[in-house]
């Protein structure tokens, strides 16, 4: 088997089968597809799902929506996509490998410093072939695989499962599909607190003997109240 | 990370070895010493030959010279006697008929609507020039690159005609101009203030 | 156009000229130099000129300039990086033709049966037009999607601010060197488009035109922002601010305003106040409550009422950009 370098354009007689091959040229490292040198490159990141889910919520929260009860399931990982430069000028971005049903991609490679690949460090496969997803009609210059580090994360609102898929060098979120505006959730709290509130009002309505009586009576109520709500009563 | 560089040449001729001063644009250089003419080409300070034409003025302007070929619908020009009908002239060629067509394009600053103007004037009035026995006399700087000719050229030759560049679309999109053997020539100028004179072809700049 | 600094390979002084330029002149030792350009793309970069205590502050004093310093204070700093985004400069001239057809129409005044004055509209010959361009081209372009980082108008700063030729390992280690994505065709094409744009054929139904670019002077060129995550609880909002200026480029910060919590309190009294008083004074007062409602919030909706009854905080603007 041959294939050309990526980097250099040497066309080697590979003598192994193996996937990762060394240009004896160039001293460049690639991988081979189907007879294809191809460079992978990577988006170096440390893992943190805490960031990522935060990322998140701050998505949701600038959108106005409502907020998830409990903390998603997040997954992070590289995810491969293929990346061609065409001889036309243009470029075309499309994942090498299938994702979890309902995660939106990335519809552009995201912002990063790109570092390329080598044999100590292991990432998954592409799955898909480059030639059936480029449909353009302008041939390929230059073939690379990204390994992009994603979050793909799943989170119920109001027990709907929602998705979404946070990149790990800029924390972008991309999303799908939102959960609704805020609805309203009245905390118990206030209820009680209004509750007893409004009671004492219309006990004290009644029991006054006189309209003047009753005034101040409720005005004393009130303030109790304004100042017990100032302190905090009604955020526990 | 392929990285490309800029390279800094300094500017010494290499004939006497003095150094040369340049204008910011300027892309070839004369030794103010020996009066020998330098550009710069794959990095490097390399000779550049100047041809002086011979006519009346003091001031010698830098012109790119090249003869060249048009296609377009109606096949290939290569001569006037094919290119002067192109334009709308009734001039007849005569015995000029199977001169092949040359271009002068202007090589020291000008702005490019007026660049596109006199190279235009030039073309229809096909001069004849002699060569001048003076070498290596002070010329005007040039600005323009060698490798920038072919795109002004293409705009020179259409400006010379106008009927069909107006009326026919079809006549454009087939339109190409190809170049052969470019060289720097000077044409002696007039100055006259802000201007340029060119007695013997009846040219203002 | 950008100043660019090398150094003078003479003397070894900072060597400096504008973008576009063919030669210039070394300020300390006085030879003239030629800039070879044509042997690859040159890398510049904007240093940076803010750092990261900067441009915290920076988004702190909008937000206390925006939201009032309580508004500030309630989010925390978590982290920022650097990123050193590449952009393509294209400089040089465009150069072409450009040929238009434009359908043209005249008003001609005539008379009907009844003999009363009408106009109407009589197509007159196509209207061709040929326009030769020769224009100064200077263009900058993202050399990748760079929407999450905002409007960060490098091509603007790249005109008037000095740049440094790349020195990728110290430049690494202050931030993130982005790698372009999208090649220079691109970027070209969008150039041309621009200058073809700007070049007028409106209303044209049939055009044609090839411009292309003379004397162009091509640089890859790396424009510093700060990428800063600020969180409020658990949620968390990414910020850039331009690491030149110190801009704010991009953020969003959802403003929630504390409810008044006297007004609920004081209509719920007045409205009690008149029902146990009596009937008549019960529907009285309701009108007067909803009445000063109405006048101090604008609405008189059921949930706008159920909101403020509650305390649940509105939700406002908040502190924006990009």
């Amino acid at each position: 088997m041959s294939a050309r370098c990526p980097q250099c354009g040497f066309k080697a007689d590979l003598l192994t089968e193996t996937q990762f091959h060394t240009c004896s040229q160039c001293g460049a490292g690639f991988r081979v597809y189907d007879g294809l040198g191809i460079s992978e490159q990577y988006i170096r990141h440390d893992q943190n799902d805490a960031f990522a889910w935060e990322a998140l919520l701050g998505v949701l929260d600038a959108e106005g929506c409502r907020h998830p009860e409990q903390p998603g399931d997040i997954k992070f990982g590289y995810h491969p996509f293929w990346f061609a430069d065409l001889s036309d000028g243009n470029i075309s971005f499309c994942p090498a490998s299938s994702m979890p049903k309902g995660f939106p991609l990335p519809s552009m490679a995201p912002v990063g410093a790109l570092e390329f690949t080598s044999k100590s460090l292991r990432f998954p496969q592409a799955s898909l072939k480059p030639e059936t997803l480029m449909t353009s009609e302008s041939g390929i210059k230059r073939l690379r695989l990204l390994q992009i580090p994603l979050y793909l994360i799943s989170y119920q609102v109001a027990s709907e499962d929602y998705q979404a898929t946070v990149s790990g060098s800029t924390w972008q979120t991309y999303t799908s599909s939102l959960p609704k505006e805020t609805g309203i959730d009245v905390p118990l709290q206030r209820v009680k607190f209004l509750g007893v509130y409004m009671t004492s009002l219309f006990l004290s309505g009644l029991l006054a003997p006189n309209f003047a009586w009753r005034a101040v009576a409720f005005i004393i109520i009130v303030t109790i109240a304004w100042s017990l709500d100032r302190s905090g009563v009604k955020r526990g | 990370m392929a990285d490309a560089f800029v390279k800094i040449v300094p500017l010494i001729c290499g004939r006497c070895s003095q150094r040369m001063t340049a204008q910011r644009e300027q892309v070839v250089y004369q030794c103010g010493t020996c009066g020998s003419s330098w550009e710069l080409r794959a990095g490097l300070i390399s000779a550049r030959p100047v041809i002086h034409l011979s006519g009346k003025g003091a001031l010698l302007l830098p012109f790119w010279n090249a003869r060249f070929q048009m296609t377009c619908e109606v096949g290939n020009v290569v001569d006037l006697s094919g290119f002067l009908p192109l334009c709308g002239s009734v001039k007849q060629p005569g015995d000029k008929g199977t001169q092949p067509l040359m271009l002068n394009i202007p090589a020291f600053a000008l702005p490019p609507h007026q660049a596109v103007k006199l190279a235009r004037n030039m073309l229809v009035r096909f001069p004849v020039f002699g060569q001048s026995r003076a070498v290596d006399k002070p010329f005007e700087a040039v600005t323009l690159a060698e490798s920038d000719i072919h795109t002004l050229a293409e705009l020179i030759v259409l400006s010379a005609i106008v009927e069909k560049r107006r009326s026919n679309p079809n006549f454009l999109t087939s339109f190409s101009v190809q170049l052969y053997d470019s060289q720097l020539v000077t044409i002696p100028f007039d100055r006259d203030g802000n201007r340029y004179n060119q007695v013997d072809l009846n040219l203002e700049v | 156009m950008a100043t660019i600094v090398f150094k003078c390979p003479l003397c070894g002084a900072p060597f400096e000229f504008t973008e576009g330029d063919h030669v210039s002149l070394c300020q300390f030792c006085g030879a003239t130099s030629a800039i070879a350009g044509d042997t690859g793309i040159p890398r510049l970069l904007i240093p940076e000129r803010i750092d990261l205590n900067d441009a915290r502050a920076a988004l702190r004093k909008l937000l206390a300039n925006e939201g009032g310093s309580e508004f500030a204070a309630s989010f925390n700093f978590k982290g920022g990086t650097l990123y050193f985004l590449p952009y393509w400069r294209i400089h040089g001239k465009a150069i072409g033709w450009q040929w238009s057809e434009r359908e043209t129409y005249s008003e001609e005044v005539d008379y009907d049966e009844k003999g009363a004055r009408c106009t109407r509209q009589v197509k007159g010959p196509n209207e061709r037009i040929f326009s030769l361009i020769a224009k100064p081209l200077d263009f900058a372009s993202p050399a990748g999607d760079f929407t999450v980082f905002g409007r960060v108008r490098a091509g603007l700063a790249g005109s008037v601010l000095k740049c440094e030729v790349m020195d990728y390992p110290s430049a690494a280690a202050r931030g993130v060197v982005v790698d372009p994505l999208k090649g220079v065709a691109q970027a070209r094409q969008e150039a041309l488009a621009m200058s073809l744009e700007s070049a007028g054929a409106e209303g044209s139904i049939r055009r044609e035109s090839r411009v292309k670019i003379s004397s162009e002077w091509l640089s890859l060129l790396y424009y510093p922002v700060w990428s800063l995550q600020f969180a409020r609880g658990d949620s968390m909002y990414p910020v850039v601010v331009d690491a030149v200026n110190g801009e704010v480029v991009k953020c969003h910060f959802p403003l929630e305003k504390e409810r008044k919590c006297f007004l609920p309190l004081a209509l719920i009294s007045l409205i009690l106040l008149g029902w146990t008083t009596m009937p008549v004074a019960g529907v009285a007062f309701t009108l007067l409550a909803a009445f000063i409602f109405k006048w101090q919030t604008g609405s008189l909706e059921i949930s706008d009422i159920v909101k403020l009854l509650t305390g649940i905080p509105e939700r406002g603007a908040g502190v924006k950009r990009g």
